[in-house]
């Protein structure tokens, strides 16, 4: 950050650079001499010690035909005037506005290096597509509140440009970036508790500390067509390891997998397992193995021709309190693993 | 959530389990309940043979399942 | 249903001399209390003591329990159904020694495994000091250092543990029951006709460690099989509930955080309307069957407008809680729970939450259980171990992810310990 002037740039749409209507919405990306629309609000807006230096101006369909190559050029008319924070927009819930402002900030970030700040309405599609990598502002559907949030926006630039901290996102009011950070907080979980819920039921509004993810849904693979010559895994998640844990598996957020050969073997000794997953008694299973994986009722079926043959290993982990991505990636390695080994299907069995 | 990753890799998985929503949630495709969480194959108030007709019950469930298209699962399997 | 709390405050804990309480000073005559207490238990053959104090560089291991000294003076027994008779909890007078624990170790705890470990002082890399992690790094704890008999093993140890520990936390309180009270405490629902009705459902215990004979829950019965059932407040803080074994620090249910601030706001801006304890369970029916239970409990009978939920265990009791709260909100009362997240180190949103019902949209983060704290080194190590070697490895720098801490995820709401949404 150089001494002295602190220097901002904006970017603003065909509509609001005072270009044109929708029928401007092809035109490429300009430098505006003067300062058009908002620019004339941020003008009002800024200390004795910034300076809007210059207004890049673009239109939308241009911008939304190629995002990634526009945002590049966009930057590359911006990189003479040596910008220190970026604002783009506010873009309210216009759609490919949103869009290619967030589209810009990313690459400006990245390619100048400098903060960039955009202010969006929560259903505008650009929200979603870049708010991980940018920060954007919580703004209103539409322009009415224009000069409030360009205020809100310069305030959290400068912080950023200065390279200070930002506050929470319910705090601040942009959109969360995807980020769990440990914290610890000025009251007790019950006291916060008690807030919300009174929140709550006053119909006031209220920020959940704990978002639900979504899983994104899977197609399911097809049936097996041809059981008795399929060859069929144990896999668990319920810890079941050799005596020793050989491959130090943990009881807790597992981050290893092993595969256990049981060639040959029929029923699994007690005295040759161990379990490493705190989160269940396991006394039960420690007594007989075959509670979780069940190798003994598994290998009569096999010898009856209920299937075509048991793969010689049980593949195991722990499954306790894992996080998600912890989880999918484990998933993903014993899938190629079953694969490889010509596995075609799973019998998976969780406490 | 392993049987979510190895259903994306094309391999039919029978789950068993006892916190069915949670699988129902990730995604499982194939849900077959089991006896409990401390002994999903198992029970320790029923004699040796009688755990054995439980696991066999529970594992032929689990096979019949990998046998049908997904949509055609029964949630529920008798306690 | 009235219950008084006279609290003598602590603010100093040594051994040695004639047990007793001036001016905040606590001496504790540990010969007496260590005869007291083979006494009582043939299956104890010897104890010894430790003192600990806030801010010390000393970490404890291998906790089985942390109990706050308290003595009922009128009005009903000590834990009732487990060292008394059974009589109900919840009214009369009862001492209280605040700012301390009676703290026990279980001597069986793995060999070379540490258990969960408190650290009484020190600086995490993060900033946070032992005292902004949990509340036991606020108290002065008498460590208690017990041996078992010979083939005293497994559930029973737990069990000779759990009563020595009650034990002892009566007999301190009851040694020092007379002399200046610095507060005294009211806990007596007056009806607030006006307010909104809030109601909390507990879960005591999860059965993913099934509890065993003889292990003490509810009125000293087990809770295998705990339908839900509706108690008045005043018997959580007064002894009618206990923690399984594997649970370690009943002082959080005897100061329950989230009875105490509905207490606090009871006539204030909320009608505290009462506790429905329930168990999460082993098999799906029956964590149905107590779902829709509970739910009704809290909706018909105790008329609750709101509910908060805690979960306790690991997480697939957060299933057990959301299934509640979910029904709740079906029969229109607005929940709002207190759950961990399970995101890891590196924080990805979607490793969030083990349940996903879209009307749960008020949850407060009691932290993240995969974030890997570090500790410093520590000048003192409190561990039944006598092996060196472990005592120096115990000793040094560790980290380890939050719930290999006691009490930093605290379940029933007392941690400042959250994960925040960046």
């Amino acid at each position: 950050m150089p001494d002295g002037q602190i220097r901002i740039a904006l970017y603003l749409n065909q509509f609001f650079g005072q270009v044109g209507g929708e029928e401007s919405a092809g035109v490429p990306p300009r430098i505006l001499e003067e300062a058009a629309g908002p620019g004339r609000a941020v003008l009002g807006l800024l200390n004795p010690e910034e300076a809007l230096v210059c207004t890049v101006v673009c239109g939308d369909n241009y911008f939304a035909e190629n995002p990634d190559q526009v945002a590049q050029e966009v930057v590359e008319l911006l990189r003479p005037y040596k910008p220190d924070l970026l604002i783009a927009g506010p873009a309210f819930n216009a759609g490919r506005y949103g869009t290619a402002c967030g589209a810009l900030c990313q690459t400006a970030q990245n390619a100048l290096g400098i903060a960039c700040v955009s202010a969006m309405y929560r259903e505008n599609p650009g929200v979603d597509l870049y708010r991980r990598k940018v920060i954007i502002l919580e703004a209103g559907e539409n322009a009415r509140q224009m000069r409030d949030t360009l205020a809100r926006m310069l305030d959290a630039g400068r912080r950023l440009a200065a390279g200070r901290p930002i506050g929470r996102p319910r705090d601040e009011r942009y959109f969360p970036q995807g980020r769990l950070v440990p914290v610890i907080e000025d009251r007790p979980s019950a006291v916060r508790a008690a807030d919300m819920l009174l929140a709550k039921l006053r119909g006031e509004p209220f920020h959940s500390e704990v978002q639900l993810p979504v899983f994104q849904p899977h197609a399911a693979p097809p049936p097996l067509s041809d059981v008795r010559h399929a060859t069929i895994a144990l896999v668990t998640d319920g810890g079941l390891v050799p005596l020793g844990n050989p491959d130090g598996i943990e009881g807790y957020a597992s981050t290893k997998w092993g595969a256990y050969s049981i060639d040959g073997v029929d029923s699994l000794n007690p005295k040759d397992y161990e379990i490493s997953h705190g989160g269940y008694d396991p006394r039960y299973i420690l007594s007989d193995p075959h509670r979780l994986v069940g190798l003994d009722i598994a290998r009569e079926l096999e010898q009856e021709g209920a299937f075509g043959r048991l793969h010689p290993a049980i593949v195991s982990t722990g499954g306790l309190a894992n996080p998600v991505d912890n989880s999918r990636r484990l998933g993903k390695e014993m899938a190629a693993y079953l694969k490889e080994s010509g596995v075609d299907a799973v019998i998976l069995t969780s406490t | 959530m392993i049987t979510s990753e190895l259903e994306r890799a094309g391999i039919p998985t029978a789950h068993v389990c006892t916190m069915t929503p949670v699988a129902e949630m990730v995604g499982s495709h194939r849900i077959v309940t089991g006896n409990g969480i401390v002994h999903p194959l198992g029970d320790s108030e029923l004699s040796p043979d009688e755990e054995r007709r439980v696991r066999r019950r529970i594992l032929e469930q689990a096979l019949a399942s990998l046998q049908k298209p997904a949509d055609a699962q029964d949630a529920q399997a008798e306690s | 249903m009235r219950l008084e709390l006279q609290v003598r405050r602590v603010r100093d804990l040594r051994i040695g001399g004639e047990t007793r309480l001036d001016d905040g000073v606590l001496a504790v005559d540990v010969d007496a209390l260590c005869s007291y207490l083979l006494e009582q238990d043939r299956r104890l053959s010897g104890l010894r003591f430790e003192v600990a104090h806030p801010g010390e560089l000393c970490r404890i291991t291998s906790i089985a329990d942390i109990v706050e000294p308290r003595a009922k003076l009128s009005g009903g027994v000590d834990f009732p159904g487990v060292l008394g008779a059974l009589e109900p909890a919840g009214s009369g007078t009862t001492v209280v020694l605040r700012g301390m624990a009676v703290t026990i170790l279980n001597p069986l705890e793995r060999a070379g495994g540490r258990g969960p470990v408190l650290d009484m002082g020190g600086r995490h890399k993060e900033g946070w000091s032992a005292q902004d992690l949990t509340v036991f790094a606020n108290l002065h704890h008498l460590v208690t250092i017990p041996q078992l008999a010979p083939g005293v093993v497994g559930d029973d140890a737990l069990n000779a543990l759990r009563l020595a520990i009650l034990r002892a936390a009566v007999w301190l309180a009851s040694h020092t029951g007379s002399g200046a009270r610095d507060a005294v405490e009211s806990y007596d629902l007056v009806p607030v006709p006006d307010l909104p009705r809030v109601a909390y459902v507990f879960q005591i215990h999860s059965h993913q460690r099934p509890t065993v004979a003889g292990e003490p829950l509810l009125y000293g019965d087990n809770a295998r099989h705990l339908l839900p059932v509706v108690l008045h407040p005043n018997e959580v803080l007064d002894g009618a509930v206990l923690q399984g074994y594997s649970s370690r620090g009943n002082y959080i249910i005897q100061n329950h955080p989230v009875i105490l601030e509905l207490y606090r706001r009871h006539g204030i801006d909320l009608s505290f309307a009462g506790v429905v304890a329930v168990v999460a369970h082993q098999t799906a029916p029956e964590r149905e069957r107590s779902a829709l239970m509970a739910a009704n409990l809290v909706s018909e009978t105790l008329h609750a407008d709101g509910v908060i939920l805690t979960k306790t265990g690991g997480g697939a009791p957060h299933i057990d809680m959301a299934q509640i709260a979910h029904r709740c909100e079906q029969l229109g009362v607005r929940s709002t729970l207190i759950a961990w997240d399970l995101s890891s180190s590196d924080g990805a949103e979607e490793g969030s939450a083990l349940f996903n019902y879209p009307d749960l949209d008020a949850i407060v983060s009691m932290g993240s259980n995969g974030y890997r704290l570090s500790l410093p080194a520590v000048e003192r190590v409190i561990t039944p171990e006598d092996d060196t070697s472990l005592l120096e490895r115990a000793g040094a720098p560790m980290a380890a992810t939050a719930n290999q801490f006691v009490g930093v995820l605290d379940q029933f709401g007392g941690g400042r310990w959250a994960t925040a949404l960046y």
